[in-house]
């Protein structure tokens, strides 16, 4: 599969199979992107044997824009939606595991790597993403990939849907419709 | 007026809806434009001249307060135009004011159902000082609270520590494991079966091949 093609498949959500192959892909191809752990809380609902993780932590990835290194740093929350079940191979015990994962964006910046030299970036090419993740998406635009619009941020509807979906996760409901998991998805690297 | 959303366009640009039943403001940026500006029905009956003001920065991307204002079929609409702090920090007053006048003149108001031009238009618009606040509001998080049921998530039985220790290894897994290659270890945090992952492109779309 070319990777033209993988682009317009992804409309949303990747399986954690095509996530893990399409991460690897590109940290041969150069990609260097990190994360910064800055804190973690949980939610638990013991009636329903689920829980919702929420891991504040900074995405940062390392750009040569013009002829200069920044680092792109993206403030963030990761939400995890996790049950208790037993696996194929924890001997019936029941198991922590991790079914979603989603996240906010905060905010961003762009931090030159020398502490003076900065690339020129119009605010016209910002504004075409939603604030909350412009830099990390006109950095990666740079390189000529799509971004994914209305991703959660602090203020629009994809912040009121995914906490929507955080209750409803806790409370034992179905959240693939609000979360808009892939119907049929179809595996990306078979 | 209960079929009648209104559609706000200005070059080309959606600008988001007026509608008689959900009032917001919309964050809008006229072409070339280097910042935003809001647009905000304040009233939308010709008939009442109640003028919302909003009193505090979330009342502006949360208005609430136009719905009962809005019973009958309007002829005009007055809006108000709160320039963001980035708008105004790049133009000098006199340039706002013309960006804005070339802005309505451009204006175009259509059903959001039909995509015909609706018999409403601009009656006036004013300009108003921006938030005092050094981000703009919409970049903001709501100042309300956010998720009203408190569930276990400090304290607690010894069970109950145990499992949300154990879901925040699981998080934990994701910068430990995935920054470092160890995808075995990061397989494991996730389900065996249908587990999905939502990130921005920055993530998972460079595939190019070496």
């Amino acid at each position: 599969m070319n990777s033209d093609n993988l682009v317009i498949a992804w409309s949303g959500g990747l399986s954690i199979e095509d996530f893990i192959e399409v991460s690897k892909r590109g940290r041969a191809n150069g990609d260097f992107i990190m994360h910064r752990e800055n804190g973690t809380l949980v939610d638990l609902n013991p009636a329903t044997n689920r829980a919702i993780g929420k891991m504040k932590a900074t995405i940062t990835q390392r750009f040569t824009i013009q002829g200069i290194e920044v680092d792109v740093e993206c403030d963030s929350q990761f939400i995890f939606f996790a049950f208790k079940a037993p696996t194929s191979t924890s001997g019936g015990k029941a198991v922590w595991k991790t079914q979603y994962v989603k996240l906010f964006y905060e905010k961003d910046k762009m931090i030159p790597v020398d502490g003076v030299t900065v690339p020129k970036i119009e605010k016209s090419e910002l504004q075409q993403y939603p604030m909350g993740y412009q830099w990390l998406s006109v950095a990666q635009a740079s390189l000529g990939h799509k971004i994914l619009q209305g991703l959660p941020t602090l203020n629009n509807q994809g912040f009121k849907d995914l906490n929507k979906a955080m209750v409803d996760w806790l409370e034992g409901k179905d959240v693939t419709e609000p979360l808009g998991v892939p119907k049929d998805y179809k595996p990306k690297f078979t | 007026m209960t079929e009648s959303d209104l559609q706000v366009r200005g070059h080309g640009t959606s600008l988001g809806l007026l509608t008689p039943s959900r009032s917001h403001a919309s964050r809008i940026t006229p072409q070339g434009v280097p910042g935003f500006v809001y647009l905000l029905p304040i009233s939308v009956c010709r008939a009442r001249s109640r003028v919302f003001q909003p009193h505090t920065s979330s009342d502006l991307s949360h208005p609430k307060h136009v719905t009962q204002w809005c019973r009958s079929l309007p002829q005009s609409i007055c809006v108000s135009i709160y320039p963001a702090v980035a708008f105004n920090l790049c133009l000098p007053s006199l340039q706002v004011s013309s960006v804005i006048s070339n802005f309505f003149s451009n204006l175009k108001i259509q059903s959001s159902l039909s995509r015909k031009p609706y018999p409403l238009h601009i009656a006036t618009y004013q300009t108003l000082p921006s938030p005092n606040s050094i981000m703009p509001d919409f970049y903001n998080i709501t100042e309300k609270e956010v998720q009203e049921k408190v569930y276990s998530h400090i304290n607690g039985s010894i069970e109950e520590i145990l499992d949300r220790y154990c879901v925040s290894e699981l998080c934990k897994g994701w910068p430990v494991y995935r920054d470092h290659s160890e995808w075995n270890n990061y397989r494991d945090i996730f389900a065996e079966k249908d587990a999905f992952i939502w990130t921005s492109k920055l993530l998972h779309d460079n595939t190019r091949e070496k």
